[in-house]
């Protein structure tokens, strides 16, 4: 901390510019352990899921069916075990992290900036326009949301597209409301007057007052939703309705460990393993970001 | 006198709610001039904080006008309105969200400077300078407000309206949250700056005491109406309208001896703004009231001496 | 405990764990007598402990913060003496509300908003006392007359937000005083009030005193307030009682320097004004670095090379007033 007070007052005497505000959210990040190690763990799945393609082919390795390694429990050859058609479940836990976090990631970010839009508008235009608009969000979130999906995925087809437009419809919504809330407390600070006093044009205070006050809070609900994307996806599948069978998403796969489950655990305990440990991994990054985002950290 | 910097004219504010129309700002008239302090004082509720939004324009009135330097206000738009903004400038009550989080001192006292169209360099200059004047560190510029105290903050409040080297500060009761020790700090330092930049305040209170160190001429407004603008020192040593009288006696008094029996107390509560009383607004709660101040609405008098008064009973002069 | 004292508070030391597990004291070493029937002012900046001192009385501080040391010895009903310090929640649970009450600066945020307030000032009565709900409403209407309240029956049925910040302080008046309780503890009861109503109130307070022969505790920045209704002022400084007389003593002869520089500090409605307001230089030393000398001394003016390297005691000066100061005063 005094280090960088000494950095920052030996700036002083050129007047540069203010300190960068994204090396002040990292280096503040770096002191949460906890959410330290949570985003190595992402990033080392992050970087697994791309190498997975590269490693593994997916006709051979991923969905060829090899009748004589029917569900053999882990082992050094099969490392989490083999599943019922005597795939590697390793192999698939990898390759699948490709679906999931794909999912996850993609359904968040194209939730967000429908809710930005629809939330930040809302809020500044206020009125009728907000009132409207509120209240068919109001009435998306009163269908129970598995209901909706299910409904949309049978409407758009299976797969992955019409799983992730179905996922966003739903979560809308959710976001539209905690966004517009989040841009209405920053709207009425009197800081926002005082730039208005200070002859400041509503463009640049939406710049420079409102995105800066109201991002890192979205940012950080944004990624305590991936896990929950992550859930829904792998609800969907479960149900048969998202990713189909044999493309290894966890959900998917948790689904087809159903009915072996006292047999072989094996084939339940991983796949769920790395959903728990994606969605665990996303909170704990959300929270360091939280108190890192707040400028009294810094 | 010379010409007002500041006339108004006529100013009507109603906000709508559930229960009805709040008549924040009604029919309220006044001249404010160059170099003085302009007191506006008022329980909360009174609509003196809208008034003070309605003067610099953040805040459009429903009729009446504002002229600044015989401009009148409402006529402009866009980028004219903007540049006439520079020219007046607010402090806010509260020191913390008065402040952008995420702004350092520096680019919270540049941000009107910026607006302005000032270039970088002689921006951080300028800044360096009104940092010095109004009592914050040169190293001060790049922490963030939350660093400070409530008192180090109203400093900052006050370099930024500072800035654009406007004619006119309206000061929302800039020093009511403040402990009483910095308080002083931050009146004596209003004082200064009002000398040597030749500024004009509008000072929005319901601190009469404070009122009476800083002000040259008070405004008393009682429940979005005008009851009485006089020079500070006739208000506290001979008002006219009861209700100032009042206002000043409730004030309390740091002086064990002080006779607290002889004081005229206001009874009773605030009447809604929504359905305020007819005739005169006051009639309530003053202890003069009869059937015509029941019935018709005081007119603003003139009693000379700069000294108007809106009472049809008002308080007989030594 | 002094026959004439309702309170004797010894020796008083509440902590605070900071960051780095050293322990802060807000409120270190405070002895306080509340006399009966007197009204006792405790004055001070934000920050100073006043108001952590009174919850300490009322034993109403969250966790973690706690009594270290100290006694709080409390003369009950029948005579009989206890220390608020050392007995157990439960029992405390017992003494407030009925012998101790509190009224709070925010009349808002103290009362339930989804509560009728005749409700919320009955239950007050039900908690300690076994008695009916007509019995029980009676007595509230009869507080609620007793505190100023016009149409008490109609104003039993209102919910917070339908009434005004000096109704609603009467109410919460009204419900810190329907037990009739010995102590009153008034955390700058007027502070979020009008001037007009804040008059008002006290005078209110004044003659609730008088009625119902209790004790009050007023807390306050105001010294405006204190001239107004105290009978004795303690001033407090950076968690400590730096100056204590009766209220007439106090301000005829001021004695420390602080409580000087905020008597300097206040503009006046009455009375000559002329030059610049006094300033007290410098702000309140942070609760982590309490220097372990005279903690004025960095903004004192007449500080000495003994200021700075000793704490002073609170010492008597004659007149019962006692002063935290080394320097030499006339009597």
């Amino acid at each position: 901390m005094t280090k960088h007070r000494h950095k920052r007052q030996d700036r002083l005497g050129e007047m540069a510019g203010r300190t960068n505000p994204v090396a002040d959210v990292w280096r503040n990040f770096r002191h949460h352990p906890v959410s330290m190690a949570a985003m190595i763990v992402l990033v080392a799945m992050i970087i697994m899921a791309i190498a997975a393609g590269f490693i593994w082919d997916y006709e051979t390795d991923v969905v060829a069916i090899h009748a004589a390694d029917r569900l053999q429990p882990p082992s050094a050859a099969h490392w989490f075990g083999t599943d019922d058609f005597g795939r590697d479940v390793f192999i698939r836990v990898m390759y699948g992290a490709r679906y999931s976090l794909f999912i996850g990631i993609v359904t968040s970010a194209v939730s967000m900036v429908f809710g930005i839009v629809i939330g930040a508008s809302c809020a500044y235009f206020g009125g009728a326009y907000d009132a409207v608009i509120m209240r068919i969000m109001d009435a998306i979130v009163c269908i129970p949301s598995m209901l909706l999906m299910l409904a949309l995925v049978a409407v758009l087809g299976k797969g992955m597209k019409g799983m992730i437009i179905a996922m966003t419809f739903v979560s809308v919504p959710g976001y539209a409301r905690i966004i517009r809330s989040i841009v209405l407390g920053v709207v009425h600070q009197e800081y926002i007057e005082a730039a208005l006093a200070s002859g400041t044009s509503h463009v640049e205070i939406i710049r420079r007052h409102i995105l800066p006050n109201c991002f890192g809070p979205i940012l950080v609900d944004v990624l305590m939703s991936v896990s929950g994307c992550i859930m829904s996806a792998s609800s969907l599948s479960f149900l048969s309705m998202g990713i189909q069978v044999p493309a290894p998403e966890w959900g998917a796969m948790l689904s087809g460990a159903t009915k072996l489950m006292q047999l072989s655990p094996h084939l339940a305990i991983f796949p769920g393993l790395a959903i728990l440990l994606t969605s665990l991994c996303f909170n704990l990054i959300g929270d360091g970001l939280t108190d890192a985002l707040d400028p009294k950290s810094r | 006198m010379s010409e007002p910097l500041i006339r108004a004219e006529h100013l009507v504010k109603y906000f709508k709610s559930n229960a009805g129309r709040i008549k924040a700002v009604d029919d309220v008239s006044f001249e404010i001039y160059p170099g003085e302090t302009l007191a506006l004082v008022g329980e909360s509720g009174c609509g003196k904080s809208t008034l003070g939004r309605l003067i610099v324009r953040l805040l459009k009135a429903d009729s009446g006008t504002v002229t600044l330097n015989g401009v009148d206000l409402g006529s402009l738009k866009g980028s004219a309105l903007r540049k006439a903004r520079q020219n007046m400038q607010i402090v806010f009550q509260d020191p913390f969200s008065s402040l952008d989080p995420h702004f350092t001192v520096g680019e919270v006292i540049a941000e009107p400077l910026r607006a302005a169209g000032v270039k970088k360099e002689e921006r951080v200059q300028r800044v360096q300078q009104l940092m010095r004047r109004v009592g914050l560190q040169e190293e001060d510029y790049w922490r963030f407000p939350h660093q400070f105290s409530g008192g180090q903050r109203q400093r900052i409040g006050i370099a930024r309206a500072l800035a654009p080297e406007p004619q006119l500060i309206v000061c929302d009761e800039p020093v009511s949250a403040l402990d009483v020790s910095i308080q002083a700090q931050i009146l004596n330092l209003m004082r200064r700056l009002q000398a040597e930049s030749k500024l004009t305040y509008l000072f929005i209170s319901h601190d009469l005491a404070v009122v009476r160190y800083i002000s040259n001429r008070i405004v008393v407004m009682f429940l979005g109406k005008l009851c009485e603008i006089c020079p500070t020192k006739d208000a506290y040593e001979h008002p006219l309208h009861p209700y100032t009288r009042m206002l000043i006696d409730s004030a309390p008094e740091p002086d064990p001896d002080f006779d607290r029996e002889d004081r005229m107390l206001l009874q009773g509560e605030l009447p809604s703004p929504i359905n305020p009383p007819a005739g005169c607004r006051f009639c309530t709660r003053c202890p003069y009231a009869t059937d015509e101040c029941r019935t018709v609405e005081p007119e603003m008098k003139d009693y000379g001496g700069g000294r108007l008064c809106a009472c049809h009973h008002p308080l007989p002069q030594k | 405990m002094q026959s004439d004292n309702l309170i004797e508070v010894r020796g008083l030391r509440t902590v605070l764990p900071l960051k780095n597990k050293e322990l802060a004291a807000p409120v270190d070493d405070i002895d306080l007598d509340i006399p009966l029937r007197k009204t006792v002012g405790l004055v001070g900046e934000s920050g100073c402990g006043k108001s952590m001192t009174a919850r300490s009385i009322m034993r109403l501080l969250d966790y973690p913060i706690h009594i270290q040391e100290g006694t709080i010895a409390f003369r009950r009903e029948g005579g009989s003496e206890i220390d608020l310090a050392a007995i157990s929640e439960k029992e405390m649970r017992g003494v407030r509300g009925r012998e101790i009450s509190m009224i709070f600066q925010e009349p808002m945020t103290a009362l339930n908003p989804s509560i009728t307030v005749g409700k919320q000032v009955r239950e007050a009565i039900t908690l300690h006392e076994n008695i009916s709900r007509s019995a029980a409403k009676e007595r509230v209407i009869k507080a609620f007359y007793d505190v100023g309240i016009p149409e008490p029956e109609q104003r039993y049925h209102a919910y917070p937000h339908q009434l005004s910040g000096g109704l609603r302080q009467r109410i919460c008046i009204a419900m810190a005083m329907v037990l009739q309780p010995a102590f009153l503890i008034a955390d700058e009861p007027t502070t979020a009030l009008d001037v007009t109503v804040e008059a008002q109130i006290l005078a209110l307070m004044k003659q609730l005193q008088q009625d119902n022969d209790m004790s009050i505790l007023l807390i306050t920045h105001n010294l405006g307030v204190v001239a107004d209704i105290c009978d004795e002022v303690n001033v407090m400084y950076a968690g400590q009682i730096v100056e204590h007389a009766e209220k007439a003593e106090l301000f005829r002869r001021t004695l420390h320097p602080y409580t000087r520089g905020l008597m300097k500090a206040i503009p006046r409605v009455r009375g000559s004004m002329e030059g610049e307001l006094y300033t007290i230089q410098g702000t309140v030393p942070s609760l982590s670095q309490m220097p372990t000398a005279c903690r004025f001394c960095a903004r004192c003016p007449y500080a000495q090379e003994q200021c700075r390297n000793e704490m002073p005691s609170l010492r008597d000066v004659g007149n019962g007033h006692l002063v935290r100061c080394f320097r030499e005063v006339e009597p």
